[in-house]
């Protein structure tokens, strides 16, 4: 109708904007300056450490998710999936894995985005915390622990690429959000941005089911074991990130511990991880 | 304590063994409650040892035959092979495995507890939810099939991520390039040739000489001789004095000063009975070594109400006679008498090749008969079915007594072995001769074939014994280069 007054709130207006870049755009998941630079760094010194490049690859989602992405594309592809960082690091090497890591820091957005950056590292925190507390959860299970880190580093691949693209949004429209609004868009939107990722990025099967399903994993097509780990895993990061906001005994009473088969004294074993895991993460954090 | 429910037999474990005891119970009309810890029925046999390890198996055995056949039918197999679509087969083989016993189970009338067991008495069992809730069961005979699990030597760092048991390795979401399988028996076996087959660079290390040191050395050598021409690599008479992961990779120094280094690493050292939640020190049962369960030839403990079966009172740890061992256990709860002991028991290995024996080792049969024991031989190049099959490197060993006629053993390396070997255990079960394989008929072409010829030369070393008496000194001279 003409002449009506535009009635569109800030957020609906971000949120519209950020579905058609969904849509139509290419999605990046921004790359901490830190890493960026550290790896940098590290390809261009000539007595760098492979350990050491490994263990970078696994602490960042962006850079772990880019070289997933970058190890099964038509370029580097050897005719076996990657499936797993680790499988990444021994089969790419140091060349290879440290074209693939630069080309990620320089092609990748560089995370730049005045006041989301305590968001971003709360997130990329509790992706570590919940790839880490996978590990435990997998181990405790006697399955592969390999596999479950990474479902649990990536379960939340979507929120970083949503807040990176509220932040560009926002910038570009004028707009700024309060921080529930923010929380909001970034929970409601995540989950698409994840499925699409996983798809468009042709992530290992493993992770697109983990990454779309984990947190209605009776659903799960398949990897219905592996998506209530990464359930149960980043419960479990909540726990690390935010101590006092939960409430560990009613996450003992979850369904999923039954489904895991987690006794009682399993989940109490658990429990006690808490410190290993915060020492991983603390390891880990760039 | 007061029970909430009472029962004629509480079976601890719905493994082989479990299963089959509460399956003899509830036909014989007793009320049967069966304790399983785990989400569903089965047993590790079903979710982590047996079927599993023979699906991946029998995947690796497909893609090989396969590929060998890609140029004859022009076709060409997916480069992007994981692990995932080897083992695609082994939700639904499970799903349905798992379903069918449950089915079975609950037919024939048994009531399934979910939980961990514990007792309170001899005659009393707590079970413990997996919430945490608990119920008492008073029984009036308890089996306990509550199996094994996979030992860890307290030397090597177990993570599951790089350095494996034979539990997690079934959930590994790629084939590594390289795999150090510490151990030489049964399961290091089927899985450092299954995943050799697969392409991966293995070394199995251990203290033996040899793998499989209780089989006839003829049919390990014809193992590791298929096992090295797919790439596998056996160091033997050495042990693994460190064992870490060195952020690339699992790096293992041995005894001789060799190391090694591997993407990932097997650790098959032997399993443990699962007896720790079962609160044996409340009911005074006898235990052995490595906390084994002690039983009698009926497979009855130290309390006479409580039997045990299957790998939690140690070896053989085989499903097959464990299935047998729950079933005389219930047995002799009836009153029934088991008409002889298990004397005979076929052992099946499920590497590739297969192998499989039945009655007298050579060596046994050697200090029980002598050295005058007769062997016969047949090798599969010798047999038409095994031409057509493409299993030409196996072979099948008789034994017989000195005079060439009773059936002492019966020993097979090549695939279908483990299937072949029943011809051999009914035969010796029946005090057959070796001439039933010489006056009857067996299909043609077919791998039963081997029994004929392996008959035959038996038969042709006989009738040569016989026919040439000589003086005493010579006699004696042909005996010894007859010897085999």
């Amino acid at each position: 109708m003409p002449n009506q007054p535009d009635t569109t709130s800030p957020v609906q207006t971000v949120a519209s904007a950020i579905v058609q870049g969904i849509k139509s755009g290419k999605l990046e998941l921004p790359v901490m300056p830190a890493v960026a630079s550290k790896i940098l760094a590290l390809t261009n010194d000539p007595n760098a450490d492979m350990a050491e490049l490994s263990k970078l690859i696994h602490s960042d989602q962006s850079i772990a998710s880019q070289t997933l992405r970058i190890a099964n594309s038509a370029g580097y592809a050897s005719g076996e999936p990657i499936v797993s960082l680790q499988q990444a690091v021994t089969r790419l090497g140091m060349k290879l894995l440290g074209e693939i890591a630069i080309a990620v820091s320089i092609q990748s957005d560089i995370f730049k985005a005045p006041g989301f950056e305590k968001q971003i590292r709360s997130l990329l925190r509790h992706a570590l915390a919940a790839g880490a507390y996978g590990r435990e959860i997998a181990r405790k299970r006697r399955r592969n622990v390999e596999g479950q880190f990474l479902c649990g580093l990536l379960h939340s691949v979507g929120r970083p690429i949503a807040l990176q693209l509220v932040a560009k949004v926002q910038d570009r429209l004028g707009i700024t959000l309060e921080d529930q609004e923010l929380k909001q868009i970034v929970a409601g939107l995540s989950p698409k941005v994840a499925t699409k990722v996983a798809i468009d990025w042709k992530l290992p099967k493993q992770l697109q089911i983990t990454t779309v399903y984990y947190n209605n994993y009776a659903a799960a097509p398949t990897f219905k074991d592996e998506c209530a780990a990464t359930y149960l895993s980043q419960r479990f990061a909540n726990w690390i990130v935010n101590p006092v906001g939960t409430n560990i005994i009613e996450l003992g009473r979850d369904p999923v511990v039954e489904y895991l088969n987690f006794y009682q004294d399993d989940f109490q074993e658990l429990l006690t991880k808490k410190e290993d895991v915060k020492a991983v993460v603390s390891a880990m954090e760039l | 304590m007061t029970p909430d429910e009472t029962f004629d037999l509480i079976v601890i474990g719905s493994g082989p063994g479990g299963q089959k005891a509460a399956d003899q119970a509830t036909k014989s009309g007793l009320k049967v409650a069966i304790v399983e810890r785990e989400r569903a029925v089965g047993g590790t046999c079903v979710h982590l040892g047996t079927i599993p390890s023979k699906t991946l198996r029998e995947a690796a055995l497909t893609i090989t035959t396969l590929k060998r056949n890609a140029d004859v039918f022009d076709f060409k197999l997916k480069d992007d092979m994981e692990v995932s679509t080897l083992m695609k087969r082994l939700d639904s083989v499970l799903q349905s495995y798992t379903s069918f016993i449950s089915s079975h189970i609950g037919s024939t009338g048994g009531k399934v507890f979910l939980g961990r067991a514990s007792f309170v008495d001899s005659h009393t069992v707590l079970v413990t939810s997996v919430k945490g809730t608990k119920t008492v069961l008073r029984g009036e005979n308890i089996v306990i099939a509550s199996g094994s699990r996979p030992r860890t030597p307290p030397e090597i760092p177990v993570d599951h991520e790089h350095i494996l048991d034979s539990d997690s390795i079934l959930s590994m979401i790629y084939l590594p390039r390289s795999l150090t399988v510490i151990g030489a028996g049964v399961i290091a076996s089927e899985y450092a040739s299954i995943f050799s087959l697969l392409g991966v660079e293995v070394t199995m290390i251990d203290r033996t000489p040899r793998p499989l040191m209780f089989m006839e050395p003829e049919l390990t050598a014809k193992f590791l001789d298929n096992f090295t021409r797919n790439g596998g690599n056996y160091i033997g008479n050495v042990k693994a004095t460190s064992v870490e992961w060195n952020g690339m990779q699992v790096r293992t120094v041995l005894d001789n000063g060799q190391e090694l280094l591997s993407d990932k690493m097997l650790v098959a050292q032997g399993r443990l009975a699962n007896v720790e939640p079962l609160n044996l020190g409340a009911i005074q049962l006898a235990q052995g070594r490595n906390n084994v369960i002690s039983v009698d030839e009926n497979y009855q403990t130290s309390v006479p109400n409580i039997y045990a079966v299957g790998d939690v009172i140690g070896p053989p740890s085989l499903a097959s006679v464990s299935m047998e061992q729950g079933r005389r256990a219930v047995h002799h709860i009836l009153g029934k008498d088991s008409h002889h002991a298990i004397e005979l028991v076929p052992i099946g290995i499920y590497s590739v090749p297969e192998l499989s024996s039945v009655g007298l080792s050579e060596e046994q049969a050697r200090e029980k008969y002598g050295d005058h024991i007769i062997i016969g031989r047949a090798n599969f190049e010798e047999v038409a079915r095994g031409q057509i099959a493409g299993i030409q490197d196996g072979m099948l060993k008789m034994i017989a007594d000195p005079q060439g006629k009773k059936l002492l053993g019966v020993h097979i390396v090549a695939e279908g072995a483990t299937d072949l070997v029943h011809v051999g255990e009914m035969a010796i079960l029946n005090g057959n001769d070796i001439d039933i394989f010489l006056e009857n008929i067996l299909n043609f072409p077919t791998l039963g074939e081997a029994y004929r010829i392996a008959a035959l030369d038996i038969a042709a070393k006989r009738s040569k014994r016989h026919s040439k008496r000589h003086q005493p000194r010579i006699q004696k001279l042909i005996d010894e280069a007859e010897l085999n």
